[in-house]
């Protein structure tokens, strides 16, 4: 570890340690107030079996949830002794709370540093924490036919990025991500481990805004296939190809001084071909997103966010009931509020 | 002031941070493998199997009755097998039991009467034929010497039947030579015998125990239990197994002298067949749910270790830590990790 330190400080070219650290950190605390119409990600089949079986709703009353989420946000900028470039670091920690479903309650966070050598050239790193995350309760069959039990995950992602322009107002980034998602006992045949790559064009649109578009190969290995007992002999691992392209438009309308929309489509093809077993067999989805937000600085210090998603999650199976009962809507929104503080030790 | 190694200054900082945190580990679930070693095919249906050394005595359904070698474990031998004709019944055989001190072979048409097989001439199999009554669902054999044997049924009409057969060296032939019938609280659809106790399973009333006292046999204690009670496997006098079809299984607890029962239920959502037991390990045979492991923790604590689909068992055995599962895909064999 001394030597990690020893390396870590000798970026800052010899010069006197104080003298990089005396710039500003700045910190962002906020609130985003929100509602989910479909937390558990149910069909509308499903909807209709929990009005006779609410086992499956693990608990909770409603299909919707209204949530909050606290964060507060660090950032710290040092610059070399080429003052053009300089090492950004950013740190975010939210803690997220859902009133009408207590098992989704969880907290994430990220780091990210960032070392930028000049217009749109950069290498970043970042580290992203999802804890404990639950989705619904599942049926673990390694031991039962029937206990519902509640099913979490934590994603540990990591990915480096790399920038660099390509012609005046535009540029791209390559990503590589590595996402360990391993899930909370007794699931853990669902353990993922994925890697995927992304080419992000972007383009900075003079007097609009900005417009990029995103393509996302991936591929998840299911690490737990095979072993142990009766439901880790579904391997569910997958492929999937996602393309995205949000558009900000900067100049403001009315009040607002962004407007922004952005469109996501997922396409995953699982690797599980269970003879006998409808539910799994030959299973695709695709998954679409389509997001608007309006961002409003109201002074210096606070910023004003909302937004409202749509999600249509489309199962395709050679069989007509999976398609059904795999197929499922949701809706959210959420405001946001951010306030923002400067500490600077002259 | 601080002196830096200018050849590292671009890219360290992203080493330091790789460094700093590691990659998750995955949870462990604490389940247990099956790792299967061998798989038989059996022609009919593999719905009993009793091992003796390396011999494997398979009932195997309407393929009648089967005897394997199994010196070679990986490469099990069939030494002999005879069809339903050849032993002279109609329905399938359901449950095979080998006495080898006086190396005689008892198996059961299913629902019908047992069957006497002897074995005692070298490479020759003597179909003797069946005794007792009708609609027996269990039997177990209790030798006294060599020269003598007790068969106890647990008859679904007619409650716990014995049979006592001796072996007359003039006529060199087995007689039956004494029978008696003890009425029971339910219908009997298994039995168990440790020592002097004896167990049956009687369907929806749960299970009723009798002792063996010099040739008298008495009434102990009935315990009512959830579901249909269909086996019962005695690790020793005061600890035995009930499998409960529906309601899964139950280890009971006996403390002398009132016979106090105290139960543990355990894999409630499975249909449960047979129970067997070694040491700490407990495997349920749960029809079509195949087998399911369970760890005996303490005498109170059962905690479950996987279930492992391999088709519709039966019942299990355990022999030197090998587990013998009879399932409609055959006797399969396998080690538990």
């Amino acid at each position: 570890m001394k030597i990690i330190v020893i390396l870590f400080i000798s970026l800052l070219n010899g010069q006197n340690l104080l003298d990089y650290l005396s710039g500003p950190i700045i910190l962002k605390i906020g609130l985003i107030n929100g509602y989910d119409d479909n937390v558990l990600r149910f069909s509308d089949i499903e909807k209709s079996q929990a009005s006779t079986d609410k086992y499956i709703m693990g608990g909770a009353n409603t299909f919707d949830s209204h949530f909050t989420r606290y964060f507060v946000t660090a950032e710290k900028r040092i610059h070399l002794a080429d003052r053009s470039k300089y090492i950004h670091f950013y740190t975010r920690t939210n803690i997220s709370n859902y009133s009408h479903n207590d098992y989704r309650n969880h907290w994430s966070g990220n780091l990210k540093t960032t070392y930028r050598w000049g217009p749109y050239r950069k290498v970043a790193y970042s580290l992203r924490h999802l804890n404990s995350y639950y989705t619904r309760h599942y049926i673990d069959r390694d031991i039962s036919n029937y206990t519902l039990q509640p099913c979490n995950f934590t994603d540990r992602e990591q990915y480096l990025e790399f920038s660099y322009p390509i012609k005046r107002d535009q540029w791209m980034s390559i990503l590589l991500s590595y996402n360990q998602r391993y899930y909370d006992i007794p699931f853990i045949e669902f353990d993922l481990d994925i890697l995927s790559s992304s080419l992000k064009i972007n383009r900075r649109l003079r007097n609009v805004g900005s417009i990029a578009i995103v393509l996302n190969l991936g591929t998840a290995n299911n690490l737990t296939f095979g072993n142990r007992a009766k439901a880790g002999l579904l391997d569910r691992s997958y492929k999937n190809f996602e393309w995205y392209v949000p558009f900000t438009y900067s100049r403001g309308i009315g009040v607002l001084d962004k407007v922004g929309f952005s469109m996501r489509q997922d396409f995953r093809y699982y690797k599980a071909e269970e003879e006998g077993d409808q539910l799994h067999s030959g299973r695709n989805h695709i998954d679409n997103k389509m997001n608007i937000w309006v961002e409003k600085k109201i002074n210096e210090k606070l910023l004003v966010k909302t937004s409202l998603r749509y999600r249509f999650r489309l199962t395709e199976s050679q069989f007509e009931w999976v398609s059904k009962l795999r197929t499922f809507h949701q809706w959210q929104a959420w405001i946001s509020i951010e306030w923002k503080m400067v500490y600077d030790r002259y | 002031m601080i002196v830096i190694n200018m050849t590292m200054k671009y890219f360290l900082f992203i080493l330091f941070f790789f460094s700093a945190f590691r990659c998750m580990e995955p949870n462990n679930e604490n389940l247990w493998n099956l790792n299967k070693i061998v798989g038989i095919d059996t022609e009919g249906y593999c719905r009993d199997v009793y091992v003796s050394g390396d011999s494997v005595f398979v009932a195997a359904g309407q393929a009648g009755i089967q005897l394997w070698d199994i010196s070679t474990i990986t490469s099990p031998r069939l030494v002999w097998k005879k069809s339903l004709s050849d032993l002279g019944v109609n329905k399938e055989i359901s449950q095979v039991e080998y006495k080898s001190s006086i190396r005689q072979l008892f198996a059961l048409e299913s629902n019908e009467r047992p069957i006497h097989i002897d074995l005692s001439i070298p490479d020759s199999v003597n179909v003797l034929g069946q005794f007792s009554s009708e609609k027996t669902k269990e039997f177990r054999v209790i030798t006294s010497n060599i020269n003598s044997f007790t068969v106890y049924t647990a008859d679904n009409d007619d409650g716990l039947k014995l049979s006592t057969f001796e072996y007359d060296s003039l006529y060199n032939l087995w007689f039956n030579t004494s029978g008696s019938e003890i009425s029971t609280k339910g219908n009997p659809n298994g039995i168990d015998i440790f020592s002097d106790l004896i167990i049956l399973t009687l369907d929806q009333l749960g299970v009723q125990a009798f002792q063996i006292n010099n040739n008298t046999i008495s009434n102990l204690f009935h315990e009512d239990l959830s579901g249909n009670s269909r086996a019962v496997t005695m690790m020793d006098k005061n600890e035995y197994y009930v499998a409960c079809e529906e309601a899964g299984a139950f280890k009971l607890e006996t403390n002398s002298p009132d016979y106090n029962v105290t139960k543990v239920q355990f894999g409630q959502d499975l249909y449960v067949t047979h129970v067997t037991v070694l040491g700490n390990q407990i495997v349920l045979s749960c029809a079509a749910n195949g087998l399911s492991l369970y760890d005996l923790i303490n005498k109170d604590d059962i905690q479950p270790r996987g279930i492992h689909n391999i088709g519709y068992v039966y019942h299990a055995e355990f022999h030197n830590n090998y587990l013998f599962a009879a399932s409609r895909e055959g006797l399969q064999i396998f080690q538990i990790d």
